[in-house]
């Protein structure tokens, strides 16, 4: 009766585990409290979201190096952190690939190009892709921007696209990132708060 | 609406294989329209760009897949979503380079998210990125996904069926 009891209780475990597992894959939908992180920086220091004690939120930019889509938005990025770092909201550049299968993405290659385009932003490396798997992150870029709540906790309140022209910054219509910020600054929700873009797929390690 | 209807008897009958291969420009309108008017052909829209290292890796199976199938109501169109930019530089000289047998279009639609969902809820944007498409058994099915020739048999082989 014991051995039965106990295999029955590990049957829950596992099956309460599968479900926990299938959850997360799905990664943040906006409203959810992000989790934190701790990933090499291209300077060699560990950077952590609570490093940052004075930060209002953070505009996480999940990117990388090879990307066309995100090679065209890297002066946006920049533009975005210098102009509104200041309003609390600094950039974090993370690159979630796997170098193996995109050697452009290394950690030396990513060196080489915050030095170029002189990134004033952390620019990560997530080698194990788990914050790309916890967020949700399926492409690159894809921008989550996360609001620090009372508590402490960092809150998602958009998700998705930097605006809605990759190719033509100059046909740029709706600056969705910007906008999101800046309602977040006037005690507003983003609209919308979560939009669609064409992007690299990440390239996952091989499981 | 000619050039819509010329372009769906291209890319649904089949332009001359081994004809130097031309790519079209098309709007999100457009290949909407193509994605509704299939008949009862099973139509495979793979999206792919020229700058996309595991689409351009998958593109010889859809390619086979399209040879193998000839005359069997199986088609395929590779949808570009390089930037219309690189049309003259880099879409028309793949093409020219890898003469693949199915047609090549290259969507020019810069706001994604105005059309992303109406190709599918599912896609979150990522490419590869793949629609088979038969409006005359109600079939339309999205993968974003890479595929291998046999895990593309896979998933066509039970559309064939009658039903």
């Amino acid at each position: 009766m014991k051995t039965f009891l106990f295999a029955l209780a590990f049957c829950f475990a596992a099956f309460a585990a599968s479900n926990a597992g299938s959850g997360s894959n799905a990664g943040y939908k906006v409203g959810d409290t992000a989790r934190d992180f701790k990933l090499k920086d291209v300077s060699g220091n560990m950077v952590s979201m609570a490093d940052n004690r004075s930060a209002k939120g953070f505009i996480v930019i999940f990117t990388c190096n090879h990307c066309p889509y995100s090679v065209a938005y890297e002066d946006r990025i920049i533009a975005l952190n210098k102009a509104f770092a200041p309003k609390g909201y600094p950039v974090i550049a993370i690159n979630p690939n796997d170098p193996a299968r995109q050697p452009e993405d290394s950690f030396e290659n990513m060196q080489v190009r915050a030095k170029e385009k002189k990134f004033a932003f952390p620019y990560l490396l997530d080698e194990t892709q788990e914050i790309a798997t916890t967020y949700g992150a399926t492409r690159t870029p894809h921008v989550f921007v996360l609001k620090k709540q009372a508590d402490g906790t960092l809150k998602v309140e958009y998700i998705g696209a930097i605006d809605d022209n990759t190719d033509q910054p100059e046909n740029v219509n709706e600056k969705y990132v910007e906008k999101a910020v800046a309602a977040l600054n006037n005690n507003q929700q983003p609209d919308p708060d979560f939009t669609k873009a064409i992007g690299c797929t990440i390239k996952w390690k091989s499981k | 609406m000619k050039l819509l209807l010329s372009l769906a008897v291209v890319l649904l009958l089949g332009a001359a294989q081994g004809r130097a291969q031309a790519v079209s420009v098309i709007t999100f309108d457009q290949l909407d329209s193509l994605t509704q008017s299939t008949g009862d052909t099973l139509v495979i829209f793979n999206f792919w760009a020229t700058w996309c290292t595991p689409c351009i890796a998958e593109m010889p199976a859809f390619d086979s897949l399209h040879r193998a199938y000839t005359g069997r109501k199986v088609r395929v169109v590779f949808v570009s979503l390089d930037f219309i930019s690189q049309l003259e530089k880099r879409v028309i000289p793949f093409a020219g380079k890898r003469k693949f047998a199915p047609p090549i279009v290259l969507l020019n639609a810069p706001d994604p998210n105005s059309w992303i969902d109406r190709i599918s809820p599912a896609w979150s944007g990522s490419i590869p990125a793949t629609l088979v498409v038969n409006n005359a058994k109600n079939i339309r099915n999205f993968y974003e996904r890479e595929f291998t020739f046999d895990e593309l048999q896979s998933i066509i082989q039970p559309l064939m069926e009658d039903r």
